[in-house]
């Protein structure tokens, strides 16, 4: 079973904001789709809040890109939260590190 | 459990560093009038320009701990990256005046030219090591609980959020307007 990815509006608006390559997202939607919807337990990692254990995940995705345009470490941090259908995952927060 | 492990030890190796620097201006144990003392201003400046080269390189692996998956509590982590560097800061600046009070009573008057280079990279360390902290600050993925709060109240009130194929779509429409 593949489970639905949803993205808030606010982590959207990170994304435009971070502007990366188009080349660097078509590889994100990519691993999305097949790491992350597909296999979530082997993709996952849950953080510990202030507060102990908590109910976030984290997706950790590192994208090498070699095109000369974009070269290099291409890093994504999705932190994602089960809703209730536990057939969907909610991506709530986003960092992205771009090469150095 | 790894990576707070690793924080706590880049803290932990700071604090030995800064201590190792404080002991050569340290007025209990140094008698600052003596003309030995510029050899202690001296190796305070070298203990101080170690602990910067340490603090910068510990960073760059807390962050590979992170890209590495090997963190679970960031903002434990970060902050004790964070206070690494106030450590740091708190002793060049107490360097920085054993400095400035030796060469103004022209305590370090024919010290060697390798020296002369030493104290020009120090006195640039302090904006330095401001300017890696506040980088540090802006770019540690901080847990942002209030965030997490905001988005599991909207999940509550039954808000949907974007399906990704539509997500992504959206996405590259907007970065494709915003630089047409």
């Amino acid at each position: 079973m593949k489970y639905a990815i949803v993205f808030e509006e606010r982590v959207l608006d990170n994304l435009v904001e971070w502007a990366p390559p188009e080349s660097v997202l078509d590889e994100l939607e990519r691993r999305v789709e097949e790491q992350l919807a597909a296999n979530p337990v082997q993709y996952l990692t849950r953080l510990t809040s202030p507060q102990g254990p908590s109910v976030v995940m984290q997706y950790n995705c590192p994208i090498l890109q070699r095109s000369p345009e974009t070269p290099g470490l291409h890093h994504f941090l999705l932190r994602v939260i089960y809703d209730e259908d536990e057939k969907t995952l909610r991506v709530w927060d986003m960092r992205y590190y771009p090469p150095a | 459990m790894a990576a707070i492990a690793m924080a706590e030890e880049i803290f932990a190796g700071v604090q030995e560093r800064a201590g190792h620097a404080l002991e050569f201006i340290n007025p209990n144990r140094i008698e600052t009038t003596s003309p030995v003392s510029r050899l202690n201003i001296r190796d305070g400046v070298r203990a101080s320009l170690q602990l910067r080269d340490y603090l910068i390189d510990a960073c760059k692996l807390a962050f590979k701990e992170v890209f590495d998956n090997r963190v679970t509590d960031y903002n434990l982590a970060g902050t004790l990256c964070i206070a690494s560097f106030d450590v740091a800061l708190k002793t060049f600046r107490a360097v920085a005046r054993s400095l400035d009070a030796a060469e103004a009573e022209g305590l370090l008057n024919a010290l060697d030219h390798h020296f002369e280079e030493e104290v020009a990279k120090f006195r640039k360390t302090i904006p330095e090591l401001e300017a890696a902290r506040e980088d540090i600050r802006q770019r540690w993925p901080w847990f942002d609980e209030s965030r997490l709060l905001q988005s599991l109240a909207a999940k509550q009130r039954g808000e949907p959020g974007k399906p990704a194929g539509d997500a992504f779509r959206e996405v590259r429409n907007r970065i494709r307007g915003a630089g047409s």
